[in-house]
């Protein structure tokens, strides 16, 4: 039985969304208010600010109060898992390898 | 080489590994900006890389940035450093010939410790993420 904790969910909800994906493309360019990314998307600031709610609530997208607006982020590494880690230790085992017999 | 992964109580992973090399190799190679990108993959520049406490490090990669702070730093016994979301510990005990790392991340809720652990771990959530890949790197493009 697979267990999938409430983030997990959230943020697999968040990306079956098109709009969404394309709003973490967006993001993936650098940061952005929310208006800016309402505008291209020809869509209304509320609207926009349930989208990024839910990218928020799925931790892919964190936000800062800045004046007045918004500013959206891409959160780095927000697909990073301890899988992933493991992974990055496999190479770095090998470079071990290879740095000792350089030496 | 074999790797244990546990979760020691509510807020941290702890992953031990044994690497078949003298603990100084080991630790160089964790804090040398040269072979960083050696490990951490294709197309990673180092932009700054400050090994003392204080000193922060950035490296541009091909998922974003990775970014922290180094808080504590004993060549080649342990090194404490900020990683994105948490805290890592890490220490190089000396087996002779061998390495043992240690490296115990500590995360703020309990809840981010769990996705951590959860990412790319299930079966299932497998494929979606070799999507998510796809999509990462046409970000990162």
């Amino acid at each position: 039985m697979v267990q999938h904790t409430p983030t997990v969910d959230r943020a697999f909800a968040a990306l079956a969304d098109p709009t969404r994906r394309a709003v973490l493309e967006r993001l993936g360019a650098g940061s952005a208010t929310i208006s800016e990314l309402a505008g291209p998307f020809g869509m209304s600031l509320t609207g926009m600010k349930k989208h990024i709610r839910l990218l928020e609530e799925a931790n892919l997208v964190a936000t800062e109060k800045v004046g007045r607006a918004r500013r959206c982020t891409l959160v780095p590494y927000a697909f990073e898992g301890i899988s992933t880690w493991l992974q990055r230790l496999d190479r770095f085992a090998q470079v071990v390898e290879r740095t000792k017999g350089a030496r | 080489m074999s790797t244990t992964v546990t979760t020691p109580n509510e807020l941290e992973i702890r992953v031990e590994r044994i690497f078949d090399a003298p603990r100084t190799v080991v630790f160089s190679v964790w804090t040398d900006p040269e072979l960083i990108p050696e490990w951490w993959g294709d197309g990673t520049v180092v932009e700054e890389m400050d090994v003392r406490p204080g000193g922060i490090y950035r490296f541009r990669t091909a998922f974003g940035v990775v970014e922290g702070e180094f808080r504590e730093v004993e060549p080649p016994a342990r090194l404490v450093q900020t990683f994105q979301n948490h805290l890592q510990t890490l220490e190089f005990e000396d087996l002779g010939e061998q390495t043992k790392l240690t490296q115990t991340m500590r995360f703020e809720t309990t809840e981010q410790r769990d996705t951590t652990m959860q990412y790319g771990v299930e079966e299932g959530a497998k494929a979606g993420f070799a999507r998510v890949d796809a999509l990462l790197e046409r970000i990162a493009a």
